[in-house]
């Protein structure tokens, strides 16, 4: 069983090198050139729309927040109901969530992150250009919707992959 | 055993045999029609020297093709449900390292490469649990349903004929 193991696939690897050998264009048997296993960082071309924490509707059912800061921040206390999205440079968005975000309709996600980083107005550029539209995100970050007296909560965030809060 | 247990064992291994087969089969199909992706799937994971990952990247599918075939065949059954248990072992293991190095990948196992295909403990699991099909198929599957049946019933015959 094991010879007929170790024959099967030896003949089925000398099947590959004639068949590559054969095909136009195939692989060289070793390969010239590393391959380029890292992608670029996601460059942001599209700005999302700021708003400023007067100018927030008064109302905020039926927006999903987003909170753009670390999740350690986030747990310390963030705006209430708030989805945490924490906003990384070198990793891309989790496409799952720009899906459920997008599923919430055109101007429905307001951006909140931190001053210092400026994470809410990069992550809302990020989903913009990830395609969800009339994304907008809170100048002056979690301190401004503090300032402005915006309801907080100080309870752990929810893990990102878990559902919208509304 | 008796003759009649072997039989039903069989019968219950068939369906996993051929699944296992179909999977291989299916796996191969986009890593033969696309060398270059399947090589950039193999140096993403960092753990082959370059110098080999082309090589990799022309015979596995292969391997993966013709041992499907005769499992789903059951042709050399078991032997092909042991290769087919020793290249999940090494799949694990590249998934393990690559799991634990934090890299983030797609398994580069079928053809879909966005980023929901990405590995995780999931794909880990996935790959047990066709690691316990292909002994489950090592252990109670001599081919009676395949072309291993069928030869070894020709020969018996050939050599009652041979005797008469």
């Amino acid at each position: 069983m094991l010879l007929q193991s170790v024959l099967l696939s030896g003949g089925a690897a000398a099947l590959g090198l004639a068949v590559n050998a054969l095909r136009p264009g195939g692989l060289a048997l070793v390969a010239e050139e590393p391959y380029a296993i890292y992608k670029d960082c996601p460059l942001l071309t599209k700005e999302a729309q700021a708003v400023a924490p007067e100018a927030l509707e008064a109302e905020l059912e039926g927006l999903v927040v987003v909170d753009a800061r670390p999740i350690r921040e986030a747990a310390a206390g963030r705006p209430a109901g708030a989805r945490s999205v924490p906003f990384h440079p070198l990793n891309p968005v989790d496409p799952g969530v720009v899906v459920e975000l997008k599923a919430r309709g055109p101007g429905r996600v307001l951006v909140v992150g931190d001053t210092e980083l400026d994470s809410g107005r990069l992550l809302a550029g990020e989903l913009a250009e990830a395609g969800l539209q009339g994304v907008r995100y809170l100048q002056g970050g979690f301190p401004a919707w503090q300032k402005a007296g915006r309801p907080v909560e100080g309870a752990p965030a929810p893990e990102p992959g878990k559902g919208v809060t509304p | 055993m008796t003759a009649r247990a072997r039989t039903w064992l069989a019968a219950l291994a068939l369906p996993v045999r051929v699944y296992l087969g179909a999977v291989f089969v299916w796996a191969a199909v986009y890593k033969i029609a696309d060398p270059h992706a399947f090589g950039l799937s193999i140096a993403t994971y960092d753990i082959l020297p370059l110098g080999l990952v082309n090589l990799l990247a022309i015979t596995l599918p292969w391997v993966e093709v013709v041992v499907g075939v005769t499992l789903v065949a059951g042709l050399w059954t078991r032997a092909s449900a042991l290769s087919v248990g020793g290249m999940m072992i090494l799949f694990m293991a590249a998934l393990g390292m690559a799991l634990a190095k934090d890299l983030q990948l797609s398994c580069g196992c079928f053809a879909s490469a966005e980023a929901g295909d990405e590995i995780g403990a999931g794909t880990l699991l996935r790959d047990g649990l066709w690691l316990a099909g292909a002994l489950v198929v090592l252990v109670l599957d001599d081919g009676r349903f395949g072309m291993d049946g069928l030869l070894r019933r020709r020969r018996r015959l050939d050599a009652a004929g041979g005797a008469g």
